[in-house]
């Protein structure tokens, strides 16, 4: 007898008579974590059905994917409970293959029966490997190379989200290097009672922040707009933002932030008197922990002064061309004691604070 | 308390035992029952540790044999090897009116018989045994790639699957076709 079926014969008498029950398949299943139900799945079809019929929660806390390169996308998952990653690369070999198609996929398989809230969803979109010096120069690869992979890749990731029978539960949110239609395809389409925390970034921020290098070629630099993903329910809703893009152009009355205790945004293009007036009376309210707006342009008309009086402390600007340094104090009202600090130089920050910097 | 009988041996019931006046029930006397798996070796096993049985103690109830009655017609289950019903007795008598563990490591470690032992166990509606069996078959696979599984389990490839399926329909086809010669010769 070949050997293939004896093997056959076996499985059908003992192995597919276990495996494939879904009796006895819900209680193995009950004892075994997302990456061992995965690994169940791809022994055979038998299996694979009886796994897909049971349509098991499979507890991912976090789910995180690397576009490497137009051809290298890695993927990494933790499951609740325990500690470790684990991680699978992706690699287009040859043309004919689509590792888009092939990523979501996966990633469709994976996320269609969480019910279970994520804990971080972190779709690092060209996370191009500018570790390994690449020959060809930024120019080239930001625009031609990777906008078109992540376009597509979040597209089909929107469709999945979609296609879900219930809005996926997500609780952190972190897409970097993406644009604002980027943010557009996922935003939306994730249960807006669960997302709490909102951190997006361009590749103008991850390219300094991975490589602590101020290089980034100018004319790539582009201006970001926020106010449509401001106006869905999901951003309404949020508890923290940071928004780390090259340079802002939303107005800051327009970004529905009065709801949330934490935020950074570096940077706007531009910050004025009302601005920050606007923030400190919405903002002043025991739930405030943070609030850290860089700027590039301050208009100063008319006088911050004029609405908070003379600042408890002024640092006097040792150049000519950098601002002072002004630091209020409001008590916020219902916060036993604490308050509001308002530290304005070259960035605006708005703090919960107990006591007085600079005594 | 369990014994292993070959065939129908003469196991006396057990004499109901006079209580004393000042108890404040009369015991019961424990009636046994018999099963015998594809060895055909019978088992005396009690009510009280057949009641783990889903299967069993439903077949109980609905019969209400007499002992006598329960010796002469043991139960059968074909389907069960003898040493996996031994296996499956014993735990049934280790368990008899105690609450279970949270684990149990005393089950078969060789896969064969552990898959062997599932299969009983989830026929006989053995709850508590067959949520034991299935944890220590997610333990053996925990970590495993499906290459390890398939090795372990004697699973198939889907690839593999459909060759020995092949293979088998062109064997079956050659001996129908060496039939139907056969039976035109004789026919001749």
């Amino acid at each position: 007898m070949a050997p293939s079926l004896a093997k056959l014969m076996l499985s059908n008498e003992t192995s597919l008579k276990v495996l494939g029950n879904s009796l006895i398949m819900e209680k193995v299943l009950k004892y075994s974590n997302a990456f061992d139900i995965h690994s169940f799945r791809k022994t055979c079809h038998g299996i694979r059905t009886c796994v897909d019929d049971l349509k098991l929660d499979p507890q991912f806390e976090v789910y995180v994917i690397y576009m490497i390169t137009d051809k290298k996308i890695d993927a990494a998952a933790r499951v609740t409970g325990y500690k470790t990653f684990k991680s699978i690369s992706y690699e287009q070999i040859n043309d004919c293959e689509n590792i888009i198609t092939t990523v979501l996929a996966v990633l469709e398989m994976n996320l269609k029966n969480q019910k279970a809230c994520l804990e971080e969803l972190r779709l690092v979109c060209s996370f191009y490997e500018w570790t390994v010096k690449s020959k060809e120069p930024l120019e080239t690869l930001i625009p031609e190379k990777l906008v078109p992979i992540t376009s597509e890749f979040l597209a089909g990731f929107k469709e999945i989200l979609k296609r879900r029978s219930g809005l996926l539960k997500v609780k952190k949110l972190n897409l970097y290097s993406v644009r604002e239609e980027d943010v557009m395809q996922v935003l939306p389409y994730l249960d807006p009672k669960s997302l709490e925390k909102l951190q997006i970034g361009d590749s103008h921020w991850l390219h300094g922040e991975l490589y602590h290098k101020t290089d980034y070629p100018e004319s790539l630099k582009i201006s970001y707009d926020i106010e449509e993903m401001t106006k869905t329910e999901q951003w309404k809703n949020l508890r923290q933002v940071t928004v780390n893009t090259g340079i802002l152009s939303t107005p800051i009355q327009k970004m529905n932030l009065t709801n949330c205790s934490k935020i950074y945004i570096t940077s706007v293009a531009r910050i004025t008197s009302d601005d920050v007036v606007y923030l400190k009376e919405n903002l002043l309210t025991p739930k405030l922990q943070s609030c850290t707006i860089c700027f590039e342009e301050f208009v100063e008309d008319p006088q911050l002064t004029e609405f908070f009086g003379q600042p408890r402390y002024i640092e006097r600007a040792v150049v000519v061309f950098k601002r002072d340094r002004r630091i209020w104090y409001f008590p916020i009202p219902g916060a036993n004691g604490s308050m509001m600090e308002i530290d304005l130089d070259r960035k605006l920050c708005l703090e919960n604070v107990d006591s007085f910097k600079y005594e | 308390m369990s014994s292993t009988e070959q065939g129908t041996s003469s196991a006396a019931p057990a004499e109901p035992t006079t209580a004393p006046e000042s108890a404040a029930a009369p015991e019961v006397p424990e009636s046994f029952y018999y099963v015998h798996g594809k060895d055909k070796v019978v088992h005396k096993v009690s009510a009280g540790a057949l009641q783990h049985s889903a299967l069993i103690h439903g077949m109980i109830s609905n019969l209400g044999y007499t002992e006598e009655q329960a010796k002469a017609n043991p139960f059968p289950f074909e389907n069960i090897d003898g040493d996996i019903l031994q296996m499956v007795v014993d735990w049934c008598n280790q368990h008899k009116g105690k609450p279970t563990p949270p684990e149990d490591t005393n089950l078969p470690k060789q896969k064969e018989k552990l898959f062997d032992l599932v299969l009983a166990v989830n026929y006989l509606e053995i709850k508590e045994l067959l949520t034991y069996c299935c944890k220590q078959v997610a333990m053996m696979v925990k970590g495993k790639s499906p290459e390890e599984i398939r090795e372990i389990w004697m699973i198939p490839t889907d690839a593999e699957d459909e060759a020995a399926e092949k293979e088998a329909k062109k064997r079956a086809g050659k001996e129908a076709a060496g039939e139907t010669a056969a039976a035109a010769g004789d026919a001749k």
